[in-house]
């Protein structure tokens, strides 16, 4: 069975502003589209890092990587209203982030 | 309340429980008020054996909980029979509430403040006239919106008590309010709604309302009967209402008795494993409040006036306790080792998250979800897409066997090479076998001790995960990460002896006790806990339990004797404090003299200007009745509470009838349908709870109103033979054989409409699964008439699964994911299915009949 493609960092982008753009509420479809499109390409970074033998700063741009990840989860599951502003900042640090595991060869 | 307050009950109220069969140890105190005189009343759709032993069963259709108990607190304001004196001093009821609060009596069903958009509420409506009201601190992540938390705290005081209309006459005072809001919960009404016969419901007012009163007492007693419902918060506080209109709080043999499931589910909602609380009712900081430092907490958290102002002080020493000399005042004690939540990290929503792919790996303690959790089917894909899953039990659970014979295995829509999950299977010592403590349902505290050694490899949970911290600090040891600081920073020295290394529980309670770190001897009370770094305490309401290194408060086991007080002091050790009844100040009337001689608990000395009494009195000891707060000098923590507030958690100190801060559905309890039901709300046009927690996705779709195609009402139980996940009963023999497989109770003209005998084969089904067990016709279901048309309910054991000797389907599959809103609790009470006669086709001999 061939391997599924990786999503690219701009396809998460394009969940993320959909979803800022839409702000859905009660309704989980489009979260858990983004969700999923995000933690396969979290998976895959984590994957390329491990096959580098885990250096250090990769390490540290998983766990920022893993704190936007926080963020969209706080907008699927809020205890109070969505924070939508959280996730336009981590939206803005993921663009970065992204770039920054591209020039790694990590994504 | 402690159970055995329930023996000095003049009515008793069993709601949302089936007290005989599920709590049996502490249905002897009903038995013994019983003996004594007390009413009995069972108040459930199914008759049982607590229905047999009660006076008085009302039969009502799951979920309809809140239309009954607003027809009590009618029936108790209707009939004037509300206990004064009590209510007038102690609770809000003459408090003013704001001019613009509105009613679901005016708005259909919604209270003012509601952001359909959002699906949620904004509270400023439901504020007291002039002021805004902090809630109590265990509930400030209940606030609604983010902006409120800064609006309400902070450097805010209260100049004065809120403002009231003694007189009860002005429309905007509690209690005009509370007439309006259940006017039309009339006998007929509940009748309409809950199927209950109003002449039984009649019964049951007359008997509560009889049985209260300065000279009698009446309790309720819930279990998840209550508490599993998208309303379940709104039901306990029905209840809350009527015990406070009848003063049945605080005193003997008075109360709403939260009865547990599970053995220590009181420690462990204590210590917690609650995702929004730190121990002891302290609140997790959250990444989306100004939590972002150690003083932006405590500004926003602090409340002015109260007992919780003392909150610095259990906050700072908590930091001490974990992170020893690491916890400096230089770096906030360490609070930035604290992880920061940023939404619902509850267990539904990481059930959804897990089957995203947000969570890799998840250790199950003490649980079985694919068993005990709703949507059951939901749970075992989730787990299918976890790196590891760690499962410690006595038996190979479910959940631990879910990759080799789970049900989605079974049916061939999984097959275990596709799985990805590593599980591990650790054994783990039953209760007998390790030394510890158990929080009963009573915040009773009991130390027990290890009477056998554990068989094999099995170990304690103790073990498991005090050994995980030492492997875990080892790893982390030379990390330079920031990250890591939280590891390397945690104090974690605990003996180990024996040849398992087995480490000492009661050193850990010592630490949940706390210590002063200036002598490093153990405090006694939490009164001596400070801001400043120099105390350290685990769990400041648990402080006091180990008073002295020889003293261990909770294996004391010196009963009363039979003409003694009967509140057990020096039997094992009860939070806070040793005391048995909170707001026991509310035992004495206003002046501090007992209500009565019949239900005297603590009073005022007046020659030693002390509070005294058969209990620790919940009050300060020294508080005369007759103080009142100087408020020009701007008073806060208890200063600002006069001496006739018993509800000291509470920043007035009144029991709140009407609750204007701290809950997510609205100030009072007001009857929606549940969320799956056959019939229309009668009440509104608006059918279910609003702010409801819903996640629909493939595979967890719920039914419409009245849809024809799932009809009946169905409901999920206990039975007493197999214990709670099941697996520890239905693994053995003795147990098993008593309650050998599933099956479902329907009533006679259900099954005679279906064409049903005895012990057939049937199906339920709803959209989340299908499922097949035996037929049990019984009479323990009857039909109700709800609103002039037969509705009838099923119910369904929800102890099966496949494992042990015992087996049946799993209850669970049935259900849907969605919670209450304020706790995020499932329902497994109230929801709606098919049931049609046959077997389900598929491997292992399932087939059509």
């Amino acid at each position: 069975m061939p391997e599924e493609q990786p999503p690219s960092a701009e396809m998460v982008l394009r969940h993320i502003d959909g979803l800022l753009r839409r702000r859905p509420d009660r309704e989980t479809r489009d979260f858990s589209a983004a969700t999923r499109c995000f933690t396969a390409y979290r998976d895959h970074v984590t994957g390329r890092i491990r096959d580098k033998g885990s250096p250090p700063l990769s390490l540290e741009r998983l766990a920022k990587l893993n704190a936007v990840l926080s963020a969209l989860y706080a907008v699927h599951y809020p205890i109070g209203s969505p924070p939508w502003v959280l996730l336009e900042k981590a939206r803005d640090s993921f663009a970065a982030l992204a770039a920054e595991f591209s020039m790694a060869g990590e994504a | 309340m402690q159970l055995w307050s329930l023996a000095d009950a003049d009515c008793i109220v069993i709601m949302g429980s089936n007290m005989a069969e599920n709590h049996p140890v502490g249905f002897r105190f009903v038995v013994q008020a019983k003996q004594r005189g007390a009413t009995i009343i069972h108040v459930d759709p199914r008759f049982t054996r607590t229905s047999a032993l009660a006076d008085l069963h009302a039969p009502i259709r799951s979920g309809s909980d809140i239309a009954f108990l607003g027809g009590i607190i009618r029936y108790i304001l209707v009939n004037d029979l509300w206990f004064k004196e009590w209510a007038m001093a102690y609770t809000n009821i003459a408090a003013l509430i704001s001019e613009d609060y509105q009613d679901p009596e005016q708005l259909d069903g919604l209270f003012s403040g509601f952001d359909e958009k959002g699906g949620s509420y904004r509270i400023e409506t439901w504020q007291p006239a002039g002021e805004e009201e902090p809630s109590p601190l265990a509930e400030h992540h209940a606030q609604h919106h983010a902006s409120t938390t800064e609006t309400l705290f902070g450097a805010r005081r209260m100049h004065g008590p809120p403002a009231e209309d003694r007189t009860l006459r002005d429309p905007n005072c509690v209690y005009q309010i509370l007439k309006r809001h259940y006017e039309r919960y009339t006998p007929e009404m509940v009748e309409r709604i809950t199927g209950c016969p109003r002449e039984t419901f009649l019964k049951v007012c007359e008997a509560l309302t009889k049985n209260s009163g300065p000279d009698k007492t009446g309790s309720f007693c819930y279990a998840v009967g209550w508490t599993h419902h998208e309303t379940g918060v709104q039901i306990i506080r029905a209840a809350t209402i009527i015990q406070s209109l009848l003063g049945n709080v605080g005193r003997p043999g008075g109360g709403v008795m939260a009865l547990r499931g599970h053995v220590s589910i009181q420690g462990s909602t204590d210590l917690p494993t609650l995702y929004n609380m730190l121990p002891t009712y302290l609140p997790q900081p959250n990444a989306t409040k100004p939590h972002h430092t150690l003083k932006e907490l405590l500004k926003a958290e602090t409340v002015p006036t109260g007992w919780w102002h003392n909150f610095p002080k259990y906050f700072i020493s908590l930091l001490k306790a974990w992170y020893g000399d690491a916890a400096t005042m230089r770096n906030d004690f360490g609070y930035s080792f604290i992880p920061k939540m940023v939404g619902d990290h509850s267990q539904q929503p990481s059930t959804l998250a897990a089957s995203d792919g947000v969570i890799k790996g998840m250790f199950v303690f003490g649980q079985n979800p694919t068993v005990g959790s709703v949507n059951a089917d939901l749970v075992e894909r989730s787990l299918s897409k976890l790196d590891w899953l760690v499962v410690r039990d006595s038996f190979e659970t479910e959940t631990a066997s879910f990759w080799k014979k789970g049900r989605l295995v079974q049916r061939g829509e999984l097959r275990p090479e596709d799985i990805g999950t590593e599980v591990f299977l650790l054994p783990a010592c039953a209760q007998a076998e390790k030394d510890g403590t158990v929080t009963n349902t009573g915040r009773l505290v009991q130390w027990h001790d290890k009477v056998v050694e554990a068989v094999g490899d099995s170990r304690s949970d103790l073990w498991f995960i005090v050994h995980l911290g030492i492997r875990l600090k080892r790893l982390y040891a030379g990390s330079q990460a920031k990250r890591d600081g939280a590891i390397q920073a945690l104090t974690w020295n605990y003996r180990l002896h024996g040849q398992k290394q087995e480490p000492d529980a009661l050193q850990v309670l010592q630490e949940i006790n706390g210590r002063d770190l200036t002598s490093n001897k153990l405090l006694s009370s939490y009164q001596e806990l400070r801001d400043d770094g120099t105390t350290a305490c685990g769990g400041w309401l648990y402080c006091g339990i180990t008073p002295d290194e020889d003293h261990n408060q909770s294996r004391s086991r010196k009963p009363d004797p039979p003409d003694g007080p009967g509140t057990h002091l020096n039997w094992a050790f009860t939070w806070p404090s040793n005391r048995r009844e909170m707001y026991n100040r509310a035992s004495a009337d206003p002046e501090g003299r007992p209500w009565s001689e019949a239900k005297r608990l603590v009073w005022w000395d007046e020659r030693q200007s002390r509070w005294t009494g058969h209990d620790v009195p919940d009050f300060e000891p020294d508080k005369s009745p007759d103080y009142r707060p100087d408020w020009s000098k701007d008073p806060v923590g208890m200063e600002a509470l006069s001496g006739i507030d018993p509800f000291i958690m509470i920043p007035h100190g009144k029991s709140m009838l009407f609750v204007p801060s701290g809950l997510k559905d609205g100030p009072l309890p007001t009857h929606y349908e549940p969320l799956e039901s056959p019939v229309r709300n009668i009440l509104y046009d608006r059918q279910n709870n609003p702010v409801t927690k819903m996640w629909p996705r493939p595979g967890n779709e719920l039914h419409e109103t009245a849809d024809p195609c799932f009809p009946y009402v169905l409901t999920t139980f206990r039975l007493t033979e197999l214990h709670c996940g099941g697996l520890s009963t239905r693994a053995m023999p003795h147990t098993a054989e008593l309650q050998p497989e599933a099956f479902v109770e329907i009533p006679p003209e259900l099954a005679a409409e279906k064409e049903l005998a005895h012990l057939d084969w049937v199906i339920l089904s709803t959209l989340r699964g299908e499922i097949e067990v035996k037929a049990m016709i019984t009479n323990r279901l009857r039909p109700f008439t709800i609103d002039g048309r037969v509705i009838y309910q099923i119910g369904m054991p929800w102890v099966f699964g496949y494992e042990g000797y015992a087996h049946g389907d799993t209850a669970n599959v049935l259900l849907a994911i969605f919670g209450d809103a304020n706790t995020s609790i499932h329902s497994t009470k109230a929801l709606t299915c098919n049931l049609r006669k046959g077997r389900l086709a598929g491997p292992g001999g399932r087939r059509d009949a």
